[in-house]
């Protein structure tokens, strides 16, 4: 099971929305079901600060992503690995902080992701690969960087 | 990952009753869904209706369940819920399926066009 650790409520709500930026650690064994379970908490801790059903779908859809490529190709083979990741409040939105121990991403950075052409029909579509696209369709300021045998990938998402 | 099967004439309706399609359980999605069709199913219809959230794997195993099925039969959706159609939208895969409001909806297309 994941564990999420939530800071004190910000004494002073935010005009901007209803929610208050929370602030959550995470740490989730490299597994699906970790991932899974990780993404349940989350959902219900941002529930609880005040985010809309949307505004979590919108989060839980990119971390969805993100922590399924840190499961299936930084760590690649199951095992006891971890996963840590950090929510904290941003000027617009919340921040994310992925951390792992895995394989660097090749090239040096992530890729652009595809989204399918639209000229294209169902049998050509490709079955992967939208992961990719889809975080840099809604997430802002990625950023990779590989520091001590350490993956940290950071991102905004622009909710709350 | 449990699918419902049932026919309403010659089209299939595949119900999935798991409220998550994703990496954890994609791969088990896409098995079922194979053994599910049977070659006489003229119409394939995709139920999500109780599916809350889905993620690009299960994205990924529709998109494989649609192409196995050939060119000559098409697997429809219906009764996605919102954060499903925002995956869907996303990714413009919205663009290349049928996208049904409902269940019945898609019953009603086929006595219309029937």
């Amino acid at each position: 099971m994941a564990e999420v650790q939530t800071a004190p409520r910000r004494p002073e709500p935010r005009e901007t929305s209803a929610a208050h930026a929370p602030s959550l650690r995470v740490i989730l064994p490299s597994t699906p079901m970790g991932v899974r379970n990780g993404l349940c908490e989350i959902n219900a801790a941002l529930l609880d600060a005040g985010y809309t059903t949307e505004e979590c779908g919108t989060v839980e859809i990119v971390l969805a992503e993100v922590l399924n490529n840190v499961v299936e190709h930084a760590y690649a083979v199951p095992g006891d690995d971890l996963i840590a990741l950090r929510i904290g409040p941003a000027q617009a939105g919340l921040t994310f902080l992925v951390e792992d121990r895995g394989r660097e991403m090749p090239e040096g950075g992530p890729p652009l992701g595809q989204v399918a052409d639209a000229s294209t029909d169902l049998l050509n579509l490709p079955e992967g690969g939208f992961g990719w696209f889809i975080i840099r369709e809604v997430a802002h300021d990625v950023e990779y960087r590989r520091e001590e045998g350490c993956n940290k990938l950071s991102f905004r998402i622009a909710v709350g | 990952m449990q699918l419902n099967l049932e026919w309403s004439g010659a089209m299939l309706v595949i119900t999935v009753t798991d409220p998550r399609i994703d990496a954890a359980s994609a791969v088990d999605f896409k098995d079922g869904l194979r053994k599910a069709v049977p070659p006489e199913a003229q119409r394939v219809l995709l139920d999500l209706n109780q599916v809350d959230f889905i993620d690009s794997s299960g994205l990924g195993a529709i998109v494989a369940a649609a192409k196995a099925l050939g060119p000559d039969r098409m697997l429809e959706l219906a009764g996605l819920t919102p954060k499903v159609r925002s995956v869907f939208e996303l990714t413009r895969m919205n663009t290349f399926f049928t996208i049904h409001d409902s269940r019945s909806a898609a019953l009603a297309m086929t006595a219309e066009n029937g």
